[in-house]
This record gives structure tokens, sequence and C-alpha cells, in this order.
């Protein structure tokens, strides 16, 4: 008994700093208001695609130049704001053209702007745009992206996705930090974006223990006398 | 919450790496179908050439709704039956466990679909996770699929955030008082260990 209350008292030495990080970063993500964390104050719960109305003469689908294949998964004829376009979904990749004259559309900064904007309520403007060839971890999967920063209070920066225009994301100063917050709350330092991480089953199994043997330590350590008065004035 | 790969949480190996089938650019004459279908359904805002139940198919979307079309006979294709459910349940599935029951989900959906669109076939099956498919009616796709340590995460993650009615309300007053007085109870720890140990004495010592 001895040696483990020992052996509990270096653990919780050990452990105690996580726990501290555990507990403090969850407090503050439980007090950050979370629709403001996700960016959904900013962002416009956008409206029923529009419908494709008269279409006049479309571009001859086997005629478009530049497709790496023959096979694909869906071709979709859909409007991108006022454009008229074909989406060609191969295995591996997305194209866009103009379905009226069959060229590629590419993603201006002009388009990215007025994207992000339409899906932007609050009362800042946009104050620069950058596209990022290597993408950003403020959301991941899509590179190149086009980021849009806004001078509101938040920061917001709007993510439109350079393939097709599509917002992808509101990000914020608190989401930032919330972001930070979480890489420390799953221990993830290699910023894998997993919680799966070896050092975090570890003290996870550690903090266990600790509070299973705490909760004996404490049955076994209170006494008939600390539940008197004198025992509490003692 | 961090012990099970969150892959396996996902459910991913029991469902079979689906390779849509591919579609050639050459086949038929696309761009006078696509042609008509807009003509005739002004109100769609997409038209979706695309391989559903390996059919070549097109799929109509219009006012939030998937209308599919069978792209050789030009007719709506209809919702797929409890048999044909059953059938690609058994296609996607990685394990060899049977069916136990499916039945077509048309009003109150479980909370486990987490709000995604009804009608839905759910099908189970019999092995020992309790592996539950969500099939698409309208295009037969695998919307998404739950298990026992799914079910398990979920329960833990409700008692995580402390949110017992919806499971997704990280900002609720329980959470935020119960963490705020953990928050006390390790500072105060830290606070008793440095009076403890007599830790002012050394810093001045140090210095």
């Amino acid at each position: 008994m001895i040696t483990l209350r020992k052996f509990h008292k270096w653990l919780g030495l050990a452990i105690g700093l996580q726990v501290l990080i555990w507990v403090t970063s969850g407090l503050i993500i439980s007090i950050l208001d979370h629709q403001i964390v996700a960016g959904n104050t900013t962002k416009i719960a956008l409206p029923a695609s529009k419908s494709l109305g008269d279409v006049g003469t479309l571009f001859p689908i086997d005629r478009l130049q530049g497709i790496p294949s023959n096979q694909f998964e869906a071709i979709t004829l859909r409007r991108l704001g006022d454009l008229l376009v074909y989406q060609i979904d191969v295995e591996t990749s997305k194209h866009i053209y103009n379905a009226a004259t069959g060229e590629p559309v590419t993603i201006t900064r002009t388009w990215a702007e007025r994207n992000a904007l339409a899906s932007y309520q609050g009362k800042g403007k946009i104050v620069s745009s950058n596209r990022l060839a290597e993408g950003s971890p403020e959301a991941p999967g899509s590179k190149p992206v086009w980021r849009v920063d806004f001078d509101d209070s938040l920061a917001t920066r709007v993510y439109v996705s350079d393939v097709d225009g599509r917002v992808l994301a509101h990000r914020n100063r608190y989401w930032k930090v919330v972001d930070f917050l979480l890489m420390l709350h799953f221990m993830d330092y290699v910023q894998e974006g997993s919680f799966n991480n070896i050092q975090i089953i570890v003290v996870g199994f550690a903090a266990l223990w600790l509070s299973l043997f705490g909760m004996l330590l404490v049955v076994k350590g209170f006494t008939r006398r600390d539940f008197t008065w004198r025992g509490l004035t003692r | 919450m961090v012990v099970v790969d969150i892959d396996i949480i996902h459910g991913d190996h029991l469902v079979r790496p689906n390779k849509s089938a591919l579609i050639s650019m050459r086949s038929a004459n696309l761009t006078d179908d696509f042609t008509l279908l807009a003509k005739t359904n002004p109100d769609a805002s997409a038209i979706s050439l695309t391989s559903l139940l390996g059919q070549t198919s097109y799929l109509l979307e219009s006012n939030g709704e998937r209308i599919p079309i069978d792209a050789s006979s030009g007719q709506r294709s209809s919702p797929i039956n409890a048999r044909t459910a059953e059938s690609l349940a058994q296609q996607y599935y990685t394990g060899t466990s049977d069916i136990i029951k499916s039945v077509l989900i048309e009003t109150n959906p479980p909370p486990e679909l987490g709000g995604r669109s009804l009608p839905i076939w759910r099908v189970d099956f019999d092995d020992l996770w309790q592996t539950t498919f969500y099939i698409s009616p309208v295009t037969g796709e695998l919307v998404t699929r739950r298990h026992a340590l799914w079910r398990v995460f979920d329960f833990a993650w409700m008692l995580h955030i402390m949110d017992y009615d919806e499971r997704e309300d990280v900002n609720n007053w329980i959470l935020r008082i119960v963490s705020s007085l953990g928050f006390l109870l390790v500072v105060s720890g830290v606070w008793y260990l440095y009076f403890r140990l007599n830790l002012r004495h050394w810093f001045r010592r140090a210095s």
C-alpha cells in the first residue's frame, strides 16, 4: 500500500501538468461560443442554388479540351454564379468548363472575392485576397486555395476553392485559439489532426489509474472523525 | 475515446472501397441529352450524368429533391425496394454476416442519423458489432454506417461534453460550471504543492 501510494504521488506529479492543460483548454473551449468559433455568425446559410433556366446552345461535351481521361465519374451541368458550367469529375480531379463556349473556367481573384463576399454577413470589408499555392492548414485538403481577409473584429478570413469557387470555410481569431487549444487537448504536437496518438493513450491510462486509485485513497483516507465538527475544525 | 482509432469508429473497415463505375465520354450523344433535360426541367439547379446502381443515369436536382432518370429509357427510376437495398448493403459490406432486417425510415429518424434526409433504408447486420448501413432509396448509395463502437464513442462524447440531450452543445452551463470547478481543483492542487514543497524558500535561496 505504501509503495502504491508513493507511485500514485509521483505519477500525479508527472501527469498533473497535462491534467491542468486538459482542464484549462476544455474550460476555455466551453466558454468560447462555438457558433462564433465555427464562423457560423459571419456565414450566410447559402440559398438554394440557382436554377438552370434557359441554357441556350450547349457546347458539345465530347469536344471539351484538356480532360486527363476519357472515363469520368460524373458530368454535371449547373450554374456557377451566373455562368452556366460543366463540371467533369474524373477519378482524381474536377474540371470546370464554360458550358456555352467550352473554355476552361479558372477562379480569378474577382471571382473568389465575390463568392467570399456573397457568403459573408457582418460589418467587415475585404482587405486582401491571396491564392495560396500550398493550401492552408486552416482549410485542409484544398490546394491551391483562395484566402479572402475581412477587416472585422473577428479577423474573419474566408477560404474559397480554386477549382470551382465554392466557399470552403469561414475562419477567425477565435477559431485559431480553439485550434491551438485542441492541439494541446489532443496532445497532437505534430499536428496530424488526430487524437489517436501514443502519448495521449499513455497519459490517458495514467490519468485513469490516478483517478481510480485516488478514489480508493479518498475512501480510505476519511475517518468517521472527519465528519464531526471537531474533525472539520481540527 | 483515444484508444480506438477514429477510422474504426467511423466504420471504414466495414465498407468495401467503392470504385464507382466510370462512363466513357464518347458514349451516346451526351450534349443532346443535357439540352433536352435542361429544356424540360428549367427549374432544376443541376443535371448530372453518373452511374447509379450500375446503370448510366441522369440525376436532376430540383428544389432540394434528387430525381434519378435512367439514361437509356429516359424514364424516372423508381425508388429501390427492400430486396435491392439488402443486396446493395451486402455488396458494400466487408463482413460475411447475414442481414437481420431492413426498414424504410420515413419519419422519426434515429438520432444516430444526425439529421440526414429521409426516407432512408436502414439495414441491420447480424454481426458482433451490430452494424447498421443506411442506404439512400433514390441513388442506392451508402449514406452512412453505424456500429457498436461508434455508439459507445457517441455515448462517451455525451459524457465528455455533458450535453445529455443533443450531444452537440459544447457551450452548455453544466460543462462550463463543472470545468470551472475542475480548473479550481487543479489550480488549488498546484498552489498546495507550492507551499507543501516550500518552493518559496527554494526560489529565494536560488536567487
